[in-house]
């Protein structure tokens, strides 16, 4: 199986996701992005079922959701992560 | 496992060992599982959590045990299941392997483990949003309020010409409808965004919310009380156990019974360590040894330790070894007391269909008489039988009812001193 092709701003999500759930607000706050990317991110990570989401997802409300990686997902999203830093490793 | 060099200690404290280990395991597994999660202590998903993470070690322990993959009584077994139990399940850790498919059970568990998370962080966002409603609700009632938690916002922000910006048709005269609460959000996403991790410490030190509101759902304040409360049910419990336990009724502290069932079940226990079935036989021979000169206490306290183990001797199926072990003990365990406590049901105990046994119990039988009541001879025949595979049920009654005979004269007649040692 072929790993998901993930934009750079939904990794940045699923990093900051992946030890501890957090709210839009902090999402925002640690990855620098605005709104409507974080709505963006997120809807990649929810298509893939990488994350679990509680609350609308709507660019106008996406600071009050609450985004956790489950933990049948913890291996996947290892692996993802994973991957994107050997890629970077010079 | 098995072979693994390790201290041999008890088994009760190889079990606590993985219990208090497990404990400490299990309260890091969930809050690492739930890390993020605000009041996680606070739902009764996340205590039920931490007792499947608890008792998962120990039933682990129990079942990696009871089928020889390792023994109870290893101290370094109890502290690597008790820390990598995941790892244990997982094929993981050498000498240490899972029967059959019994590891595909951690699926199911994941899976449990998955739902139980989800729940909790639904309960916890509908939580949140409560407060953050009745905290809006409050500003927007409040014209001096609205106006302090707008001049904090507006001090804050990473934009304040832009938020004066988005305020401005919201203050036109007159307003237009729900315009404070409106102002309000408009605000309230402004310096949650501004600083998400901070605004509620923020609002309590403008006075916008209260300590005890502040700290009960923005500071884990739920999470602790509950935690407090448990902890405290759970050492107040420890204290009433321990007093119980070490309180008396009319047969001694209540802690004996229950150390008396662990050592018999130890001690017929299959496959035990030498060392644990030499532990629990000293103890069973150090009660015997306890009994009462009083006939009728020394009956009771004999039956209360051996007739667990004489009544083994009657399932046809019983190992040569716990056959062997429990015959031993009675006959090394010997005096008049205690054998006349027991003699009537050992007799009984003839009529097993295990003919290696019923030979053994005959034996038994013999050495007693030799050591107990050497004055009372069982009849010639008696002496020279030898239980045999193909012997009749009726054979095996005559048998018995000549050995209760004996016993009935050898009651009546003064035990003879002993002449022969079976020590």
């Amino acid at each position: 199986m072929q790993p998901p092709t993930l934009s750079d701003d939904a990794l940045k999500v699923l990093r900051a996701v992946r030890d501890r759930a957090l709210d839009g607000y902090n999402l925002m706050s640690k990855t620098g992005l605005d709104p409507q990317k974080l709505y963006q991110a997120i809807s990649q990570l929810v298509a893939e079922d990488l994350v679990s989401i509680r609350g609308d997802l709507n660019p106008d409300l996406i600071g009050d959701v609450y985004l956790v990686v489950p933990p049948t997902a913890f291996g996947y999203a290892d692996l993802l992560l994973g991957q994107l830093r050997f890629k970077r490793a010079p | 496992m098995t072979g693994f060099a390790s201290p041999d200690i008890p088994a009760y404290f190889s079990y606590l060992l993985v219990l208090l280990v497990g404990t400490f395991v299990a309260r890091a597994n969930v809050n690492h599982l739930m890390a993020g999660f605000g009041n996680r202590w606070a739902f009764a998903g996340t205590w039920w959590l931490f007792l499947a993470y608890l008792a998962l070690p120990v039933a682990l322990f129990w079942f990696l045990d009871y089928t020889s993959a390792l023994q109870d009584t290893s101290l370094f077994a109890a502290l690597v299941v008790a820390i990598g139990y995941r790892q244990v399940f997982a094929g993981g850790v050498q000498g240490i392997t899972m029967p059959g498919q019994s590891s595909a059970l951690w699926q199911p568990f994941e899976a449990w483990v998955t739902r139980t998370n989800e729940r909790i962080l639904t309960r916890q966002k509908q939580y949140k949003d409560r407060f953050d409603e009745r905290v809006r609700a409050s500003l927007a009632a409040n014209p001096q309020r609205l106006g302090a938690f707008e001049t904090l916002t507006l001090e804050r922000s990473n934009d304040p010409a832009a938020l004066t910006q988005t305020l401005a048709p919201l203050r036109t005269d007159p307003p237009p409808p729900g315009a404070p609460a409106r102002i309000v959000n408009v605000l309230w996403r402004d310096l949650r965004t501004s600083v998400p991790e901070d605004y509620g410490y923020l609002l309590y030190r403008r006075g916008l919310v209260s300590w005890w509101q502040y700290w009960r759902w923005l500071e884990d304040g739920r999470s602790k009380l509950i935690s407090a409360g448990i902890l405290l049910a759970l050492v107040a419990l420890g204290i009433a156990a321990a007093l119980w336990l070490t309180s008396s009724s009319a047969e001694g502290e209540h802690w004996r019974n229950p150390l008396l069932r662990y050592h018999q079940w130890r001690f017929l226990k299959l496959n035990a360590s030498d060392r644990d079935r030499w532990r629990s036989r000293e103890y069973l021979v150090a009660e015997l040894r306890m009994v009462s000169a009083d006939a009728a206490q020394a009956a009771k306290q004999t039956a209360a330790v051996l007739r667990p183990l004489i009544r083994e001797l009657r399932f046809h199926q019983i190992a040569q070894r716990q056959a062997d072990e429990a015959l031993q003990l009675v006959v090394d365990s010997h005096s008049p007391v205690v054998t006349a406590a027991h003699m009537p049901e050992l007799i009984d105990c003839l009529r097993t269909q295990n003919d290696t046994v019923r030979l053994q119990i005959h034996r038994a039988l013999l050495a007693l008489q030799r050591a107990e009541y050497a004055g009372t001879e069982p009849d010639a025949t008696l002496v020279k039988w030898v239980p045999a595979k193909d012997e009749s049920a009726g054979d095996v009654d005559a048998r018995v009812r000549q050995w209760q005979q004996w016993w009935s004269g050898a009651q009546r007649g003064t035990p003879g001193r002993p002449t022969t040692s079976t020590r």
